[in-house]
């Protein structure tokens, strides 16, 4: 068990980040707010290019420079702003502290360098362990992250790997230091079932055993439900539903979430019909301030009301937040 | 594409043209040691493997990670050469022995979906030049303001934005953006057969289902075959006409997909299937894990690979003295197992090769 401060063990307030590109700015992340505790499972959910990945970057000090950069709000972790931190403060942070397991498995792998440097790297770095402790300690992640015959496979470089193997050497990569907070950006997408399944026990392991705080960031409703203590929605750039996770499929508080939930594959779909797909573009990110519900133009539910501003997110039951005029009951 | 347009009616594969004949592919990757670099072993990626894929069909092939599904799709692209054996005849000739300029038509009539959006996409490239390149190569575009609406149709296609998002580089996007992007750039020439690596897992729902419907759609347009690689059987089951399960190496089971859903035979295929997770917060995760590990591809079990992890592994699927019979238990139904002999009507059409064979690897 970690000790428990006073403080949460992550508050995001406002966040607004932007990129600077050759046609304009991009206002990936518009005014994003939430929290994470320890010992809780925060699910990430949205559209692709929703601002999910810009989010967490944001919050681990990572974005490309200089294109993209934290305009606004703040990062709490453990009671200390992150924002505006030097560089050598938030490499600390980040080493010791906050792992992400990112969405890109090249971003944390160097093509160059055998697995097991990589790996003991780290462990010698941020946790103080000789060298083979820390090839020990690397060996079992591996293992308990189901890579077959680890302590030969180490010794491989990156191409070596399959695409899930790779995604599994950057989980244990983010795992060997114990960190607080570990945020996983999609981090089973390349994992079939049996051993997605097993990545998420020991990651729930983790969480029960010390208490870490977790952030998934995952398009797989089937992971959420299984997995997620609260949920996030998404949608161009903001938060659209907070919820508990039983409450959100239940009863999804926003046509955006319906539509989600509606367009999961299932084993009796009817075989090569159409999947149900939400129809139409999501917003251009250009800064600029909407004028209507920014999911009117997509929204089967839409009406008159909704052209008359853009509703805000708001608590309407304790722990539940959606963006969206009309009553819960009526959205499918 | 609009959710409530309905479904059209496939055509459907042509089965009198195969596009596609895979026989007992191999491709065993060397483990080098020491300083003269000498092999002590080989990472027996694919391990004897055969499947037809007709014209306008699609061959789903699933298993776990690391069984070699990416290796069997580059290695019959020739991105993994030299094969190590077999034969893919495309049209009924052998890819194996196409060379020079051969090759290049070739590539342009096959294509891929690379697993990785990050590392496929060159970086110094805009996304004009991504996705257009290969259309001013192969000379299909009369000049630079075709080949900018071509892009900007096919980027409209693959749900991206055909204006804002031609001129930006690969790192201005999302994941899912990027792998849409080597989607438009795969089916840029209209080729015949596509082998898509997880084309879809990078991708949330609501894209996943545009993604799909896209790809059937082009499958109906220009009968386009599939073999298409993924993990998670609910959309291999939505997309696929055929779907292969492969495990270490080898397929276990193949048959059209309503066959392969319903009256699985293989045990590891009824494993895959009782392990797909469900979007309900009560269902478990997992309720029928498989068990047991994972054995490399390095030293692969004797007799059946699937023995150690089996529930009904008996002696003889235990050693190399006899050998694992395939049965054909339905039309096009085969299954690699000694349970396919309580199949009503089975028929043993072959059997698994065991046997050292390491000495003739190349
Ligand atoms: N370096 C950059 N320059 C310009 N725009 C960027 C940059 N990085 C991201 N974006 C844009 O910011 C938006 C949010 O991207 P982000 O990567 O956070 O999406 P995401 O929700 O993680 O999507 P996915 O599910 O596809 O990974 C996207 O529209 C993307 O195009
Ligand atoms: N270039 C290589 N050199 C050595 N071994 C390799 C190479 N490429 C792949 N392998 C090994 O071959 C096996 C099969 O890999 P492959 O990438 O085909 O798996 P896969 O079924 O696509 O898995 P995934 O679902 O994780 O992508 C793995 O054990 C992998 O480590
Ligand atoms: S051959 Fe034997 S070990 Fe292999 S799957 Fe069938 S019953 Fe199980
Ligand atoms: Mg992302
Ligand atoms: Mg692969």
């Amino acid at each position: 068990m970690t000790e428990r401060g006073q403080a949460r063990l992550l508050e995001v307030s406002g966040l607004q980040t932007e990129f600077v590109t050759d046609d304009g700015l991009v206002r990936a992340v518009d005014g994003v707010s939430f929290s994470v505790d320890r010992g809780e499972i925060l699910g990430i959910v949205g559209e692709s290019g929703c601002g999910k990945s810009v989010t967490n970057l944001s919050v681990m000090g990572l974005l490309p420079k200089p294109q993209g950069r934290i305009v606004g709000g703040s990062v709490f972790f453990d009671g200390r702003d992150l924002v505006g931190l030097p560089e050598s403060e938030l490499r600390s942070v980040r080493g010791n502290r906050i792992a992400m397991i990112f969405q890109d498995p090249m971003t944390s792998l160097n093509p160059y360098l055998r697995v097991e440097e990589q790996l003991v790297e780290v462990a010698e770095l941020h946790m103080g362990l000789s060298r083979p402790e820390a090839v020990k300690r690397a060996v079992e992640l591996l293992d308990r992250c189901g890579i077959p015959d680890a302590a030969r496979r180490i010794r491989g470089y990156p191409h070596e790997f399959s695409g899930g193997m790779r995604q599994r050497v950057m989980i244990a990569m983010a795992l060997l230091c114990d960190p607080d907070l570990l945020i996983a950006d999609e981090p089973t997408t390349a994992l079939d079932v049996t051993i997605q399944a097993q990545i998420l026990e020991l990651i729930k392991e983790l969480r029960d055993e010390r208490g870490m705080g977790v952030i998934l960031i995952t398009h797989d409703l089937g992971v959420v439900a299984g997995m997620c203590d609260r949920v996030l929605v998404m949608y161009a750039g903001r938060v659209v539903e907070e919820a508990a996770v039983e409450p959100l499929f239940a009863t999804p508080g926003h046509p955006y979430t319906a539509a989600l939930l509606r367009s999961v594959p299932t084993l009796d779909d009817e075989a090569h019909g159409k999947l149900q797909s939400i129809a139409g573009l999501p917003p251009r990110l250009d800064g600029g301030s909407f004028r209507q519900c920014t999911f009117l133009p997509r929204c089967a539910l839409a009406h008159d009301a909704c052209n008359e501003g853009d509703p805000e997110l708001i608590e309407e039951t304790p722990g539940r937040k959606r963006r969206c005029i009309l009553p819960v009951e009526q959205v499918r | 594409m609009s959710a409530t347009e309905t479904a059209r009616p496939t055509k459907g594969p042509d089965t009198s043209r195969v596009v596609l004949s895979v026989r007992d592919l191999k491709k065993w990757f060397p483990i080098r040691k020491g300083l003269f670099s000498r092999v002590v072993g080989h990472v027996k990626a694919v391990d004897g493997v055969s499947f037809d894929i007709h014209a306008g069909e699609t061959l789903g092939l699933v298993g776990e990670s690391g069984c070699g599904k990416t290796t069997v799709g580059r290695t019959i692209l020739r991105l993994n050469d030299p094969v190590t054996a077999g034969i893919a005849e495309f049209h009924g000739q052998d890819v194996f022995e196409l060379q020079g300029g051969d090759l290049r038509a070739l590539r342009r009539r096959m294509q891929i979906i690379f697993q990785d959006p990050y590392s496929s996409l060159n970086p110094r490239m805009t996304v004009e030049s991504i996705v257009g390149e290969a259309l001013t190569v192969h000379g299909m575009v009369a000049n630079k303001k075709e080949r900018r609406e071509r892009v900007q149709d096919l980027l409209e296609k693959c749900g991206l934005d055909p204006i804002r998002h031609i001129t930006r580089y690969p790192h201005e996007f999302s994941g899912g953006q990027r792998q849409r992007i080597g989607i438009a750039r795969a089916i840029a020439l209209e080729p015949e057969l596509i082998v898509c690596d997880e084309p879809v897992s990078a991708l949330d729902v609501s894209i996943q289902a545009q993604v799909i419907n896209l790809l059937q759609r082009l499958q109906e347009e220009m009968g386009i075959a599939y073999l298409f690689i993924a993990h998670g059987l609910a959309v291999v089951e939505h997309i696929s006409h055929r779907v292969a399960v492969m495990y270490l190496g080898r397929i276990a089971e193949i048959a059209d997909t309503e066959t392969l859903y319903a009256n699985p035979v293989h045990p590891y295929t009824q494993a895959l299937l009782s392990a797909i997770p469900s979007p309900d917060p009560d269902a478990p995760l997992n309720p029928h894990p498989l068990e047991g590990e994972v054995p490399t591809p390095i030293n692969p079990p004797a007799g059946c690979r699937f023995h150690p992890r089996c529930r009904f592994a008996e002696d003889r699927c235990k050693s190399n003295t006899t050998p694992i019979p395939i049965y054909e238990v339905g039309p096009g139904h085969r299954v690699a197992c000694i349970l396919g002999e309580n199949v009503d009507g089975a028929k043993r059409v072959g059997e698994l090769v065991h046997g050292d064979d390491e000495t003739s690897a190349s």
